[in-house]
């Protein structure tokens, strides 16, 4: 409740009874039950002066009463009704213009002015004005366009008018003594309202009315947005122009009202009580005036109630102030609805106003803990999340906690209103103290409640200026603020949403921190804006080392990371021991912080030589793009197993083929033999030296696959570093990949001393050949029976090789080789597999040539049978198109057989089927 | 349980734009494919009844947009999720990266009361490209699903229909489970003191 109006006395103790009143203007005219009109004039006051009524004037119109009062002022009328007849008086002079005879025994007139731009009026707007008058059973309707009468209409009814109003500018809403109904002037068409053909909801109602033992006056008032407002007993029902009924609810008076009208934006009615103001919207109480005997209303803009004798003026206070005490009074809803409905014009910024009214209201719910409605509001009003954290204690807010003051209406004009009065700011002192008390129990439970939603605003809001960054980003230079982005968030420049961003997120991890600390670790990883030492301090004294890894990771600290890393690592407890974290983190930070990777790695290859590896050769694609000749490098200052561990990565799982590589891990293995080689010379432990032969023999082995498996390497610049004494196998295999099978067979048959090995090179490397001096065979016979350097004569195993592999060599040359003393018998092996062999062989030519002769028969064959398809032309020979000799002609044969001449053979194949 | 209400599964699907979402969603609900890529806008989501455990559910599955551009879902969007599916293309090594900012995106804007134990479901899509192709190996994957506190993986083609009715049987599966876990939080009913305050009621009143 508010003081909409400040009511004053306008009229005291008129000596009749006033039975109407109309007020336009500085004019007020009350007309008696002696028929006397009076007429006042009326200073309106300004502010806090008295109002001043005089009386101008008294006319004696009839002796009878003056019952209704109303004026026509675009022509200068003023109409009466007195003694059953409608009056026409000239508003100046009073003097009596027309008596519209034919109204004899009207009850009642309503008048209409509207402006009419139509064809007849050739676009010259005319005023058209239309009085309405209940006769009987009847309504006139009476014209006038412009200051002319023009016609007068007829209309039968059903029942006696009681009362009636213009709701637009053709329809009437009339009042029966027991319903309601809208007529069409123009069309004559009358609906009734509630009537059994109308809504369901309005058939009870109408049903109702009929009962009611006392029947009361009905109540019709016109509202704006074309609603109409219907009175029976003590419920009012609001019903839109085509009847249909506009709200769920009506309004309940406390009595039967007496009279109701309305004035903008309210609406007053006169109880049997007192005279009540509401608001039409909320249908809210907003004022109560005790008037006695209260019971006619000049509703509008001059709004008056009379009772018998006196007159009220309602003069409207001004609406800033109204909608201030309803904010004072924490009546948001209230001072909202009005807001909204009071014109712009009539408001200094309404958007502003309405804004200011909604953000007060929100800090309201906020106290009451109310906390989901008041963060509803601030998000929708896309408040400064400055303001909203404010309202958080320190832990959360931080520097930006204010102890509770309620933030004061922004008014525009702060010095024209310094008449506000003292009450006021009395009443806001003890608001503040309810805040002060109500935030004393922000804490525990509910403190967690407000942070919940807080934790919804924020995250909310972080979205929005994640966005206008993004935009900020891709499109630099700034775009000039546009009118269209009003809200906060863009209104500044970057710099501003910088840090607001940095506010909402660093806020947003410290609510997280009171009520969900898991979620810490995922703000700080994905994109963030927290404020880093802020946050870090907050970690760090909760021990989050994860999260404040996190944190340094997101701000690109990689040092500080690390060495958190290291020294949690270090530490002999806790949940970050050890070197995973720090293996894990360095994976991830690529080549751009090569430098970072090698300096942190050293501790944890240090410490445990496997774990470091894998920040070289973990499966991770920031991994396999470091620098390899760097890392390489690197390692190599570390050990040769490193190195070697890391060349056959890059070798076997990255498939690198850099030739330097393959060299450089041949070398690697050669270096850790002979390194190997020499400790296992010093050691006298049996032992050790086992493990050690183990372990030459594994690199060894590792090596010797190597140099079989890969193709890039440089076998000549491997073969000038070999030691001479030593790796013949490894010789042996480089010797092959340079073609030099004649000096690798010799190192297997005298320095490794194996004829397997040697038979095995050369099956391995066998290409079938022609030439001799190519074939491995005979290389290797050559190795064992033409010995240079002294070496002796190996006929047995020449003689067991041309045993086994003697098919692959041909007899002439093995048999030019052997000596001229080998026996015979000691050559039956090879002799009988050779001979089997040349059986074999020819037995599967003899096959395949045989083969390929029946394969020619049947091409033969066909070919035969293509040939013998023939025709014969002789002087009989017919061309069946023309039917004329084919005899020299050039003729054309179907595959059917058919002859035809050559030109014939296109109209031929139309018309038949030639296919055989 | 007593009251078997009907249930309703909110399952949101994640993951940088192209790897498959609308498609996986297609193919489980409606059992079509469609080589033809055309761009979420917003947020789109379908509906399927599904079994578990015996308990008919209704799963309201949320395909979203994963380019950015079209991201305009709001916090609200992602509240009252019971599973968040993470997709990526195996073909594409970017698309793995991410899904660690896809997770903890999700965990921010769902702010779900237990984030580490959200069921999430990772699903690696686009395995009948040739092997060639694949740049993110199955180990890789698991490795970093175990990282996480053990989400379940699921390697799947919805054009040919691997692995999809597998894999969104075990979606359904953990989001029932979180749904019942949150009813437990939130439904349950102030117990009934019996204990005390019963001695005004204990004589009949004659």
């Amino acid at each position: 409740m508010h003081d909409a109006f400040k009511v004053s006395l306008a009229l005291d103790k008129v000596p009749y009874k006033i039975e109407s009143i109309f007020a336009n203007g500085q004019k007020l005219f009350a007309g008696t039950a002696s028929g006397t009109l009076y007429v006042y004039e009326v200073k309106e006051p300004l502010d806090d002066e008295e109002l001043k009524v005089d009386l101008k004037e008294t006319k004696n119109f009839s002796k009878r009463p003056i019952e209704q009062l109303d004026i026509i002022k675009e022509i200068g009328l003023l109409i009466s009704l007195t003694d059953g007849y409608v009056n026409i008086y000239n508003l100046h002079t009073f003097e009596l213009e027309r008596q519209l005879t034919n109204t004899r025994g009207a009850n009642i007139f309503a008048i209409d002015t509207h402006i009419e731009i139509n064809e007849d009026s050739k676009g010259i707007p005319i005023i058209v004005t239309r009085l309405a008058v209940g006769v009987k059973k009847r309504l006139l309707v009476f014209t006038w366009r412009d200051t002319e009468f023009t016609d007068t209409q007829e209309l039968q009814l059903p029942d006696k008018i009681r009362t009636m109003v213009w709701v637009n500018d053709e329809k009437v809403c009339l009042g029966f003594t027991n319903e309601y109904a809208l007529i069409n002037i123009n069309s004559g068409v009358m609906i009734d309202l509630f009537g059994p053909s109308s809504a369901p909801g309005g058939a009870s109602f109408g049903s109702y009315m009929g009962i009611g033992a006392r029947t009361n006056k009905p109540l019709i008032t016109k509202l704006p947005n074309d609603e109409i407002l219907l009175v029976k007993d003590n419920m009012s029902i609001f019903v839109g122009l085509d009847g249909k009924p506009t709200r769920k609810t009506g309004i309940d008076w406390s009595g039967t009202p007496e009279e109701i009208g309305y004035s903008y934006p309210y609406l007053i009615a006169i109880l049997p009580k007192h005279v009540e103001v509401r608001n039409i919207v909320t249908q809210n109480l907003v004022q109560i005036v005790e008037l006695s005997q209260a019971r006619l209303i000049n509703q509008g803009k001059y709004l008056y109630v009379a009772s018998f004798n006196n007159a009220w003026r309602f003069i409207p206070l001004n609406f800033e102030k109204q909608i201030d005490q309803l904010v004072e009074q924490n009546e948001f809803e209230e001072a909202l609805s009005l807001a909204e409905q009071i014109e712009p014009i009539l408001l200094d910024d309404k958007d502003a106003k309405l804004r200011d009214i909604r953000r007060l209201h929100a800090h309201y719910l906020f106290h009451q803990t109310k906390f989901d409605d008041a963060i509803t509001i601030f998000q929708e009003l896309e408040v400064d999340p400055t303001e909203v954290i404010a309202l958080y204690p320190p832990s959360i807010s931080g520097a930006l906690h204010k102890p509770v003051q309620r933030p004061k209406t922004i008014k525009p004009s702060d010095e024209t209103n310094q008449s506000e009065n003292n009450n006021n700011q009395e009443e806001k002192v003890s608001e503040n103290e309810i805040e002060t008390e109500n935030l004393e129990i922000l804490e525990g439970k509910l403190l967690e409640e407000a942070v919940q939603t807080l934790i919804k605003f924020l995250t909310d809001r972080r979205q929005k200026i994640s966005k206008i960054l993004q935009v900020h980003k891709t499109s630099e230079p700034t775009p000039p603020a546009s009118p269209s982005n009003r809200t906060n968030l863009v209104n500044g420049n970057l710099n501003h949403t910088l840090k607001l961003a940095e506010l909402v997120d660093t806020t947003l991890l410290k609510s997280y921190m009171v009520t969900n600390d898991a979620l810490v670790g995922p703000l700080l990883r994905v994109q963030n804006y927290c404020n880093a030492e802020e946050v870090e301090g907050l970690l760090l004294e909760r021990k989050k080392y994860r999260e404040l890894k996190d944190l340094y990771h997101g701000k690109g600290l990689h040092r500080k990371s690390l060495e958190l890393l290291k020294k949690l690592g270090q530490s002999s407890e806790g949940l970050m021991k050890g070197s995973f974290q720090t293996v894990y983190y360095l994976q991830r930070l690529g080549s751009e912080h090569f430098d970072l990777i090698l300096e942190f790695a050293i501790w944890v290859l240090q410490i445990d030589p496997d774990q470091g590896m894998e920040i070289f050769i973990g499966d991770h694609p920031e991994v396999e793009n470091l620098p390899r000749d760097k890392v390489l490098k690197y390692l190599e200052e570390f050990s040769y197993d490193l190195c070697i561990k890391y060349l056959e990565h890059i070798i076997y799982e990255l498939k690198d083929s850099t030739s330097d590589y393959h060299n450089k891990l041949i070398f690697k293995y050669l270096d850790k033999i002979q390194k190997l080689e020499s400790k296992k010379s010093e050691s006298d432990l049996e032992k050790l030296g086992d493990s050690i032969l183990k372990e030459i023999n594994d690199t060894n082995q590792r090596l010797l696959k190597f140099l079989d498996h890969s193709t890039h390497y440089k076998a000549e610049k491997i073969l000038g570093h070999l030691r001479l004494d030593d790796f013949y196998e490894a010789r042996a295999i480089l010797l092959s990949r340079l073609g030099q099978h004649d000096q690798a067979l010799n190192i297997y048959v005298h320095k490794i001393k194996s004829e397997k090995l040697a038979e095995e090179y050369c099956v391995k490397n066998y290409i079938e050949t022609d030439d001799p001096t190519k074939n491995v065979f005979i290389s290797l016979l050559k190795v064992y029976l033409r010995p240079n350097n002294g070496e002796k004569l190996m006929l047995e195993s020449a003689i067991r090789l041309l045993s086994r592999h003697g098919s692959y060599v041909s007899a002439s040359d093995a048999l030019n080789m052997l000596p001229l003393t080998t026996k015979v018998s000691e050559l039956y092996q090879f002799v009988e597999k050779y001979i089997r062999e040349n059986n074999k062989n020819r037995n599967m030519n003899m096959i395949i040539k045989n083969l390929l002769k029946a394969d020619q028969r049947q091409v033969e064959e066909q070919l035969m049978f293509y040939r013998s398809r023939r025709v014969k032309i002789d002087e009989d020979k017919m061309c069946p198109q023309c039917t004329r000799r084919i005899g020299q002609s050039v003729f054309a044969v179907f595959p059917n057989g058919v002859v035809v001449h050559y030109h014939c053979k296109e109209k031929y194949s139309q018309s038949h089927d030639t296919s055989i | 349980m007593s009251s078997r209400k009907k249930v309703l599964l909110k399952v949101i699907i994640l993951g940088d734009s192209g790897v498959g979402k609308t498609s996986l969603m297609n193919q489980y609900v409606n059992k079509k494919f469609s080589t033809q890529y055309k761009a979420t806008i917003g947020a789109d989501f379908l509906t399927k009844e599904v079994m578990v455990d015996d308990r008919l559910v209704t799963m309201q599955i949320w395909d979203t947009a994963g380019q950015e551009r079209f991201q305009s879902l709001g916090v609200a969007f992602y509240r009252g999720a019971d599973c968040c599916v993470l997709v990526y293309d195996v073909n594409n090594n970017k698309s793995f990266e991410t899904l660690d900012s896809w997770r903890d995106e999700f965990l921010i804007q769902a702010s779900p009361r237990d984030p580490e134990n959200f069921p999430f479901v990772v699903l690696g899509n686009k395995i009948d490209m040739e092997e060639s192709k694949r740049a993110v190996s199955q180990k890789r994957a698991m490795t970093w699903c175990q990282s996480k506190g053990n989400i379940p993986y699921f390697e799947t083609s919805a054009k040919e229909a691997i692995n999809v009715e597998n894999a969104f049987q075990t979606i359904a599966k953990n989001a029932l489970q979180q749904e019942t876990d949150a009813e437990f939080y939130n439904d349950f009913p102030d117990p009934i003191k019996i204990d005390n305050d019963n001695s005004k009621y204990d004589s009949c009143g004659c």
